[in-house]
């Protein structure tokens, strides 16, 4: 059957710089989250975060790039492709911030050296990163830059899975990208949506979001790969209740859950466990929440990882995903001991132990600004 | 006019201008209207960008939850809040 | 074959050389109603999708593909300005607006709409990954019904502008929206095909299954004299300011002088060898 098999992948997030290192990382359960002291004016502000394992944040200028290059390295090199399969591999980059990291610190520093600046004037364009990514791998299919925000990357994969069952294609690499910027650090603050605390999703004393730093790659191709897994299908949806916020009775939730479930062939009742997107903010989750209640008569185990990794925005679909796959391929379940340990007031709790899981059908939920709602549905059997 | 109503005014306009309402006068606002989640069709995301533009023009810093919504409750509330935080400091 | 009815398009476009066309109005104009906590991209979008609909309610699960060069310029320069010249953090209602997908959310919202919604960008062929996917959702039947558009715009200082865009000081330059309305049935005019080519060679093996006769070249990006075999050509871009999604301009203005029979078959490459095209026939 063509779909799209998940093949090599690639992942660098807070908790390691490899796949492996991450997977490594999860038994143990979310970390503590650090701070980022931004400048602002004549202050700092110091910003709630999770940053890229062994990557400090300096020479920003290079660093996106110093970020981008083993990780999909590490993808391509597991994939096993033919030079040809190669060079009609097409690249699809999910993404919210692209290189805006880049443009802030080329921007500082053309101000602090005086005279005149203006932002943006060397890398404006959307499609730039994902050309100048292409060409340095070799790879001559079309790239595509998927900007939905927190869905970006989720998206990514429901086009790669299309052009995989039309024939259009044979492989895709699928990559997942944010890098820490300043914009979205202070933005995220002024939206006041972050918790110094670290994130507890759906918990009572859930008070917000930790920004989070990943890079993530997935080779996908026609024919199965060695884990088994693939997408069974997936949902994309937009909810128009408000720009910021899904509606909180859960009904444009529940509806995305639904179509991607439709789309799998697969009943509520067939998902071993559902990862939520789960951002901690008092929106989100009473609405992920009202959704899984409409959806869901009996809940199953439910995962959230941004606790792991902090909210990495566009990236979240493909980091997620590698980090869930990766422990189910362990025949686990990610913990989050201490985090929504008994279901509260959203009636919803969070699997607590390294618990074994066999093979199935998982769903995965991703829901950004803009109204983008999406649910993802893979499979190992 | 005043310093209370020259205040009033300025936080009028200052609405007006941040919350992209450009097809009202400012002075359709009454002193005691209520701001968010009234007739003014104005939401959570106005309440936060009045919040930082209140920071902006006034060095007043609205922190969130209950303070926020006393604060914002409308224009005399908002003038209430803002002469007193900065009393505070003088 | 991938084909879909076009239901319906509409344009914007203005050439910009002094103080920016205010956009206000127009919105209010074509939507009947202002919109608040919008800025000139989002404006764009709204304008060019509620001339294309010009009053037809599409329905609700419609989806959206919305493509741009370079996104909300203006929001990101503002947040950027204010950020790192000023000292001030992002205004929240400018912060959301960052989000190039924010224009997708209005869109959806003003027409009222909830099918999928996807802003997506590619260097040389935006309008052209857009298209392609709306045509495939359309032919999985993932989706039924389809806008697709685009939308770029001006900022003010025009000099730092064309810098932004790679353009001749003197180069003009303008702001531009074209969205298309497709359904997977009906009558009419038809957006056929949409395919990508990783040499020459490939897409002139595809070009070779067309009638000369009856096939006019849409002249897209890049080409530089190159024909590829075809006598008859479309020249949409003479006249026209630069922005970077003008590829989206090609299929209304095809079919606004489009004789029955005739197809357009749309080339653009990217300057390192690949190609792209897509077909509309009257």
């Amino acid at each position: 059957m063509r779909r799209a098999w998940f093949h090599g992948a690639g992942l660098h997030t807070t908790l390691g710089a490899t796949l492996q290192d991450n997977l490594d990382a999860l038994p143990a359960g979310p970390p503590p989250p650090g701070t980022t002291a931004v400048p602002l004016g004549e202050g700092i502000e110091q910003v709630p975060s999770m940053l890229l394992a062994g990557l400090p944040l300096a020479d920003v200028e290079t660093r996106l790039w110093r970020a981008i290059e083993p990780v999909i390295e590490a993808a391509l090199a597991a994939s096993d492709l033919t030079p040809a399969q190669r060079a009609r591999t097409v690249l699809l980059l999910g993404t919210s911030s692209l290189d805006i990291s880049v443009s802030e610190a080329i921007y500082a520093r053309e101000l602090k050296a005086g005279g005149e600046a203006h932002p943006l004037t060397t890398n404006a364009a959307m499609g730039g990163l994902a050309r100048a990514i292409a060409d340095r791998f070799g790879l001559r299919g079309p790239d595509y830059t998927i900007n939905t925000a927190c869905t970006s990357s989720a998206n990514a994969l429901i086009y790669a899975d299309a052009m995989i069952r039309d024939r259009l294609i044979d492989h895709a690499l699928i990559v997942g990208l944010e890098i820490f910027n300043v914009i979205t650090a202070l933005g995220f603050q002024s939206l006041a949506l972050l918790a110094p605390s670290g994130m507890r999703p759906f918990d009572a004393a859930r008070a917000g979001l930790v920004l989070g730093e990943g890079v993530s790659a997935l080779v996908v191709g026609a024919t199965p790969g060695p884990s088994g897994f693939h997408l069974r299908g997936g949902a994309n949806l937009c909810d128009t209740h408000a720009v910021s916020a899904a509606n909180p009775d859960g009904s444009t939730v529940a509806a995305v859950m639904r179509q991607a479930l439709a789309a799998a062939g697969l009943a509520a009742g067939d998902i071993l466990a559902v990862k939520a997107h789960g951002t901690a903010s008092l929106l989100n989750d009473e609405a992920e929440a009202a959704g899984m209640h409409r959806v869901f008569e009996t809940i199953p185990p439910m995962l959230a990882m941004k606790p792991f990794i902090g909210h990495t925005f566009g990236a979240c679909g493909l980091n997620e995903l590698l980090l869930v796959c990766g422990a189910i391929e362990r025949g686990r379940l990610p913990p989050l001991p201490g985090i929504s340990a008994e279901p509260g007031d959203l009636g919803l709790a969070l699997n607590q132990t390294w618990a074994p899981v066999g093979r199935g059908a998982f769903l995965l939920n991703y829901f950004g600004f803009g109204g983008n709602n999406t649910s993802l549905v893979v499979a190992n059997d | 006019m005043s310093d209370r109503a020259q205040m009033m005014a300025d936080l009028k306009a200052m609405i007006v201008r941040e919350c992209d309402k450009e097809e009202m006068d400012p002075s359709e606002i009454g002193d005691d209207e209520r701001l968010i989640g009234g007739d003014l069709d104005l939401d959570s995301l106005d309440a936060l960008q009045i919040s930082m533009a209140v920071k902006e023009h006034y060095g007043v810093r609205i922190e969130g939850g209950p303070d926020a919504r006393k604060a914002l409750a409308s224009i005399n509330a908002l003038a209430d809040f803002i002469e007193a935080e900065r009393g505070k400091t003088r | 074959m991938t084909e879909a009815r076009i239901a319906a398009v509409g344009d914007y476009v203005s050439e910009e050389g002094g103080d920016l066309t205010d956009l206000k109005p127009i919105v209010k104009a074509t939507l009947g109603q202002p919109v608040r906590r919008i800025g000139r991209f989002i404006s764009l979008a709204l304008i060019g999708a509620g001339r294309c609909l010009a009053g037809q309610t599409p329905p609700p699960d419609t989806a959206v593909y919305f493509t741009t060069g370079s996104g909300d310029f203006e929001v990101t320069v503002e947040v950027m300005e204010h950020l790192f010249r000023d000292g001030f953090p992002p205004k929240p209602l400018s912060f959301i607006n960052t989000v190039s997908n924010a224009a997708c959310f209005y869109v959806a919202k003003s027409f009222g709409l909830s099918g999928r919604s996807t802003c997506l960008g590619a260097r040389a062929f935006g309008f052209e990954t857009a298209l392609q996917l709306a045509l495939l959702d359309l032919k999985m039947g993932t989706v039924t019904s389809a806008l697709i558009g685009s939308a770029d715009i001006v900022l003010q200082p025009l000099a730092i502008h064309r810098q932004r865009l790679n353009q001749a000081p003197d180069a003009p330059i303008g702001e531009g929206a074209h969205w298309l309305w497709l359904t997977a049935d009906g009558e009419g005019a038809r957006a056929a095909d949409c395919r990508f080519f990783a040499s020459r060679e490939e897409l002139m093996a595809w070009i070779a299954a067309f009638d000369p006769a009856t096939t006019v070249l849409g002249l897209g990006e890049g080409l530089d004299g190159d024909r590829f075999g075809l006598t008859r050509t479309f020249d949409y871009r003479a006249g026209r300011p630069y922005y970077d999604s003008r590829t989206a301009a090609a299929p209304s203005a095809f079919l606004a002088h489009a004789k029955a029979g005739e197809t357009m078959l749309h080339a653009s490459t990217d300057g390192a060898g690949r190609y792209a095209a897509f077909t509309v026939a009257a």
